[in-house]
């Protein structure tokens, strides 16, 4: 079989092509804007349950160190909620950047997503300064109390999902040079 | 332009563009996913892509570009998703051109076979070889893939010279075989 014969064979191929009435389409589109909003509302929701919670402990607690704590988590639960309503109205894109040539449409994809994984200090930093007075403040009034074991469950943790995503974002940064090198080359 | 009117143009764009380019994006589709249900839905979210993607449609290039442009990215991104989900791995086509007949056959009339050959061969490669070797089989030529890929004509030239002979392979030891 030539290469002609073989471009007839493939598009001789008898497959299903559907067909979408424009209602469906519509519909299609309502629920995915649904999903999208209810994915949103999740993370709103955490981080308002977060703020509510050390708002609370922040009233009750005794300590001041540990009320600072709470009130600091509380303000990094607003941020936290600023920064993803914030970031998610930036990476919506348009709908018409699907039809962009695919390198670029690629590029762009990978630099979204190497830019989210990047971010993460951003979601997580205040909060996590509002976690450190708060331990600091269990172990007031001596520090020779600190209570290492508890941090160590809050510490270990993140610093773990920080270092995935930073990898995750320096693997992204590779298939971008190396698509950056494909042009590169094509140019020469 | 009004709304309505964006709209109404935007419908009757999506409307032309599945009748003349529906066959061929089936195909691309095919080409992203062998499995029958998970195919229909990747279909339906290519055309659901390109019927909100006309909405900005001005002409910047052909329709047929354009659709074409919105199968292969949807498709692209559904294989990186797939892939993130089952850790696949593709190859490129200095690996393919290594493995060329490693896998099993299935006796089936001599036409289907060649076509499971390629889909199998198409299947195994990275998303932009995998793009490039959909458009070469609809027999594009290099100038109108470089518009939908975004390579240069030259790096087209170039990898389509090393689909060529891959495809004859592949079909030259179905050859030997039977």
């Amino acid at each position: 079989m030539n290469d002609q014969e073989l471009k007839s064979l493939w598009q001789s191929q008898t497959l299903m092509t559907g067909s979408y009435s424009l209602e469906q389409l519509q519909r299609d589109a309502a629920a995915f804007r649904r999903e999208t909003v209810r994915d949103h509302t999740g993370g709103m929701i955490s981080g308002a349950m977060v703020a509510l919670i050390f708002g609370f402990y922040a009233w009750v607690l005794p300590v001041t160190l540990m009320r600072i704590g709470c009130g600091l988590v509380v303000l990094g639960s607003f941020f936290f909620m600023y920064q993803l309503q914030r970031r998610g109205s930036i990476r919506k894109r348009p709908p018409e950047a699907l039809a962009l040539p695919f390198i670029t449409y690629f590029r762009e994809d990978l630099a979204r997503q190497r830019d989210a994984l990047r971010s993460v200090l951003w979601y997580i930093g205040p909060t996590l300064l509002g976690l450190s007075v708060f331990v600091w403040g269990m172990a007031q009034p001596n520090p020779a109390d600190f209570p290492w074991q508890v941090t160590s469950v809050f510490i270990i943790p993140v610093v773990v999902v920080v270092a995935m995503h930073f990898f995750a974002a320096h693997r992204l940064q590779r298939k971008i040079d190396q698509l950056d090198q494909l042009n590169e080359s094509a140019e020469i | 332009m009004s709304k309505s009117e964006n709209t109404t143009s935007q419908d009757t764009l999506y409307q032309e563009a599945a009748r003349a380019f529906g066959s061929e994006v089936a195909r691309f589709v095919a080409g992203y996913e062998r499995d029958d249900a998970k195919r229909q839905d990747l279909l339906q979210e290519v055309h659901l892509a390109l019927w909100q993607s006309l909405a900005g449609f001005k002409g910047q290039c052909s329709l047929r570009t354009w659709v074409y442009r919105v199968a292969h990215n949807v498709g692209a991104t559904h294989v990186q998703r797939s892939m993130r989900s089952v850790q696949r791995k593709s190859t490129n086509l200095e690996e393919a051109e290594l493995h060329v007949d490693e896998r099993a056959e299935i006796i089936l009339t001599d036409s289907r076979l060649d076509l499971e050959r390629v889909m199998t061969l198409i299947h195994s490669l990275e998303v932009l070889d995998r793009e490039l070797m959909l458009l070469y089989l609809e027999d594009l030529d290099a100038a109108s893939i470089s518009a939908i890929t975004g390579l240069s004509t030259r790096n087209v030239a170039t990898k389509v010279h090393r689909i060529k002979p891959l495809l004859t392979s592949r079909l030259s030891n179905r050859s030997k075989s039977s």
